[in-house]
């Protein structure tokens, strides 16, 4: 059986050795690894680009203070971009299944229908999610445009729940349970605490006054270096912006209209990024 | 005879897109073979996950010689002429000519034999455009290419006669292979003709008939409910949704713990077969069965794998369910109460709870106007929004409402009032067979329309990101089949008050707002079927009130269609024509009539402003009949350009002031 970290080793094998350039995570607060510049910023332009690695992910209002055995409010996904996307697709995509020991002959591999947006990023691709034995295990996107910019060429992402993933390798229905190395450590013992903690400082103790403060400074920000044609700081701050906005959500102050109108701010900032991005190419 | 055959493999099509790829398909190449004058006896589609394909047989070759006469010049030209005439048509002799009187004048003629396309060459210089035609509602590209479909095509067969019509598209070269079900067989597979092509599929796992997929689940769902005396929920949508999504449909069964039937039916329900595409059951007693089933392209000896893992999935969504439940009933009704005033509805329109109130408010007036009892349920209006704080919403959207009603009735509310919050957010009609969930859904949906123009927020293009006009469409219809008359212009006046009395400052543009709902009723109208003059003479500038204007709409077509309204109409419109010009308004003098019919039309017209003052409404068909034989005794008999000025003016008032009565009920002049 596959332990939660040669799931890993094996999957970035796999892709590197289909000529993937291995990254290390991105160093902030991210709802999920498409907003990692090296995915987000990488579809614009017409320039190949084909990476690989782990991100760390934080959804604040998925916490579950670690009690709920499916849900964290920080996992871990694997991802994968190829522009342009190969021919042969989800053939890779199942070999790479294969690498961590799931068989697509005995298991019920289905592609159902996932047509990805991020309001927040203004970008819009088309896919499945895919699912193993009724399990949602990855998501597999076209990027068809992002920032309101087409990407020609088109990219392939392929996101892996690494957790998930790992859950049904290991046939266990407890995250907690997942066991992360040949000493038999679990994820549990890793994570629990910070599940816990962060849960709570996500619901009950997160700061919402410096929350809109900060949303507002970064807002401000933001617009002050795209006028400086400061592409990745600038995008680094809708990162920042994205993660803030999450937190208030997660802290229920925000309603579902009002919601509306923080992800608008934020895609605003985005598609600026992205046009100053596609005027400087 | 012949036979083409095209089938588009590709990555997995979203059950949508099938059918619609298949309807373009089928459209497209009718329109193409109309226009190419090609016979033909059926056109066939066919779609699965994988592929679309389209079959036409009884293709009937064309292919004969046309015959063309070119008229060249005259038979007493110059030589020069006429070898310049054999030069252009590469003729090497004159004695090819014939000779032809066209008018009194001898001319040249060369019979020219034109010798039409084959069907392989139609067809292929006519495929490629047909594919990048079709109209998706979503579709993409891939790689580097331009063309689109709604996933990448891997492979395309298209077969004339078992000869390759040949095309790229999208990088891909047409070719006479198909290939099998790819979880059994990844090979490629020769097909020159439907039928080899229909058996190959079939012994390589593909039910390509998307009935015959749907009839062998349905038949395993059936075996098993009967043996184990269920019923299934079936659903027509999801059932379209499972028999897209497999080549090969193997039909599991599973189970869940019955500890998880604390959870209402109707979360159950959703996430099996919204969330997890899965059937659900009921018993006998109509209650949930723990049982359910989920469709596979696998064909197994290794059930289990499969079924566990369904299991367990649901499992973990239910378990999740669970937990919204039991962290949503650990707060009470009077703190969620206290919860809704710090979420903001919309930046600058208040909290949730301000909303709340102004619903409850505005449900008190409206059941004021249309005279409706709901005194007994006022106080428990304000808790209308509840189900927003809570988890079970933020998780499971589409359930709000349903929730806050499930949650009211955990809360001991009484029956009428848990109907209500349970469908207030619906947009079907069966809503207004209760009075009370009536006027929640309007009023709540009236306070999001206005909050949204409160804003100044505009609504552009096709998009609808605040759901803005499918709420005006609702409030639309909700009127429609309740048959009830509501005046906007009032009800925005005391909406606006709710909203001052609250101290929110908001922008108030009555006549943008009524502008916009009138639009929306007209494009409604129009879809109805309705001409749009008949709309637009119908509507009312100042006021939008659904259903008194649509029963003047009705009445006025009703009238326009009978044998009085096509007479009066004639005889208006010869009225029209003679005072277009001619717009006087001096007060009309009885004495100074000359003539009967003079005499006759006023009176007629007075009779009908009587009845516009009694009704106006109602198209008395009688009176207008009347007055239009009188208007044609008038135009028939009385000279209204006299030489004396002043009887001339008092006819052209007297026609004015008849048009003007006539246009009170309806603006002919825009018919």
């Amino acid at each position: 059986m596959l332990t939660f970290q040669e799931i890993i080793t094996n999957l970035q094998k796999y892709w590197i050795n289909n000529g993937c350039l291995l990254l290390q995570p991105y160093d902030m607060e991210m709802g999920a690894a498409t907003f990692n510049p090296f995915i987000a910023l990488k579809t614009l332009g017409s320039e190949p680009w084909k990476t690989c690695f782990v991100q760390g992910c934080r959804r604040p209002s998925d916490g579950r203070y670690g009690k709920n055995p499916n849900r964290l409010q920080h996992y871990y996904q694997f991802q994968v971009l190829i522009k342009p996307s190969p021919k042969e697709s989800q053939e890779l995509y199942l070999k790479s299944l294969k690498s961590v020991s799931i068989d697509p002959k005995q298991n019920d591999i289905k592609f159902i229908e996932d047509d990805w947006e991020s309001p927040t990023l203004g970008a819009a691709g088309l896919g499945w999610e895919v699912q193993c034995n009724g399990m949602e295990i990855s998501q597999f996107t076209y990027f068809q445009q992002i920032g309101g910019f087409e990407c020609k060429p088109v990219s392939l992402e392929l996101t892996y729940g690494l957790e998930r993933l790992a859950m049904f390798v290991q046939n266990v229905d407890n995250i907690f349970e997942i066991i992360w190395d040949n000493n038999g450590t679990k994820y549990g013992e890793v994570f629990k605490k910070n599940e816990e903690e962060q849960s709570s400082y996500n619901f009950l103790y997160a700061s919402e006054s410096d929350l809109y403060q900060s949303f507002k400074n970064l807002e401000i920000n933001a617009e002050k270096l795209i006028e400086k044609k400061l592409v990745i700081p600038a995008y680094e701050l809708c990162i920042k912006a994205s993660h803030c906005f999450n937190l208030l959500d997660s802290r229920g102050v925000i309603s579902v209209n009002e919601r509306q109108a923080y992800i608008l701010r934020i895609r605003s900032l985005v598609q600026k990024c992205c046009k100053t991005k596609v005027e400087t190419l | 005879m012949s036979e083409f055959l095209l089938e588009i493999y590709s990555e997995e099509i979203p059950s949508s897109a099938q059918a619609l790829a298949q309807s373009e398909l089928k459209n497209s190449f009718t329109i193409f073979l109309k226009n190419e004058r090609i016979n033909f006896s059926l056109i066939e589609t066919f779609a699965t996950p994988r592929r679309i394909t389209l079959i036409i047989s009884g293709l009937k070759n064309n292919e004969k010689e046309l015959t063309k006469e070119v008229r060249g010049p005259s038979t007493a030209a110059d030589k020069k002429a006429i070898m310049g005439f054999l030069k252009s048509q590469g003729v090497e002799n004159q004695k090819h000519l014939l000779k032809k009187e066209i008018k009194g004048k001898e001319y040249f003629f060369l019979k020219k034999i034109i010798k039409q396309k084959s069907l392989l060459e139609i067809f292929q210089s006519e495929v490629f455009s047909i594919l990048s035609s079709i109209k998706w509602k979503k579709s993409m590209r891939w790689a580097s290419f331009n063309e689109k479909w709604s996933r990448p095509i891997k492979s395309i067969l298209c077969v004339l006669d078992k000869k390759i019509v040949s095309f790229d598209y999208a990088g891909v070269k047409s070719n006479y292979f198909t290939f099998g079900n790819y979880h059994y067989f990844q090979n490629k597979i020769k097909c020159l003709d439907s039928n080899s092509y229909k058996k190959n599929l079939k012994k390589h796992f593909v039910v390509l008939e998307k009935k015959e997929r749907i009839k062998k689940i349905e038949n395993e769902l059936e075996k098993f409910s009967k043996k184990n005396e269920l019923i299934v929920n079936y659903d027509q949508e999801l059932m379209s949704r499972v028999s897209d999504s497999v080549e090969w449909p193997n039909v599991f069964f599973g189970s869940f713990e019955e500890s998880f039937f604390d959870l209402p039916d109707f979360l159950l329900i959703t996430i099996i077969s919204e969330k997890q595409d899965n059937f659900s059951f009921k018993k006998k007693n109509g209650k949930l069965s723990n049982f359910f089933s989920f469709v596979s392209n696998l064909e197994t000896n290794k059930k289990t794998n499969l079924i566990v893992g369904n299991q367990n999935v649901l499992k973990a969504r239910f378990k999740d369910a669970t937990f919204f439940v039991e962290e949503d009933n650990k707060i009470k009704f009077s703190e969620r109460i206290k919860k809704l005033s710090t979420i903001v509805f919309y930046n600058n329109l208040g909290t949730l709870l301000d909303r709340s109130e102004r619903i409850q408010k505005l449900c008190v007036k409206i059941s004021e106007i249309l005279k409706i009892d709901i005194s007994s349920n006022i106080n428990n209006l304000k808790f209308s929004n509840i189900d927003l704080t809570t988890e079970l919403v933020r998780e499971y959207p589409s359930l709000q409402g349903k929730v806050g009603g499930f949650y009211s009735e955990l809360s001991g509310f009484n029956e009428e009032i848990c109907n209500a919050f349970s469908k207030q957010y619906e947009f079907s009609d069966n809503i207004v067979e209760n009075d009370l969930t009536f006027i929640l859904s309007l009023s709540q949906k009236i306070d999001s329309v206005f909050g949204f123009f409160a804003l100044d927020r505009k609504v552009s293009g096709s998009g609808d990101p605040f759901g803005v006009r499918r709420m005006v469409l609702s409030i639309i219809n909700l009127l429609l089949y309740k048959n009830v008359s509501l005046s906007f212009s009032s009800i925005l006046e005391i909406l606006k008050q709710i909203y001052e009395n609250q101290n929110i400052k908001i922008i108030f543009n009555k006549n943008k707002m009524i502008e916009f709902l009138n639009k929306r009723f007209e494009v409604l109208l129009l879809e109805r079927g309705y001409e749009i003059n008949i709309v637009k003479s119908c509507l009312q500038k100042d006021e939008f009130d659904p259903s008194y204007s649509f029963m003047k709409i009705k009445s006025f077509k009703d009238f326009l269609i009978s044998k009085e309204g096509i007479e009066f109409l004639k005889s208006y419109k010869r009225l029209e024509s003679i005072i277009s010009e001619k717009e006087i308004n001096i007060k009309i003098e009885k004495k100074l009539f000359q003539k009967i019919e003079e005499e006759r039309l006023y009176v007629d017209a007075m009779l009908l402003k009587e009845d516009y003052k009694k009704n106006s409404e109602i198209l008395n068909k009688k009176s207008f009949y009347d007055l239009s034989k009188s208007i044609n005794n008038f135009l028939d008999n009385v000279m209204v350009n006299t030489p004396e000025e002043k009887i001339k003016y008092n006819r052209i008032s007297l026609l004015n002031d008849c048009k003007k009565i006539i246009n009170n009920f309806f603006n002919f002049s825009k018919l």
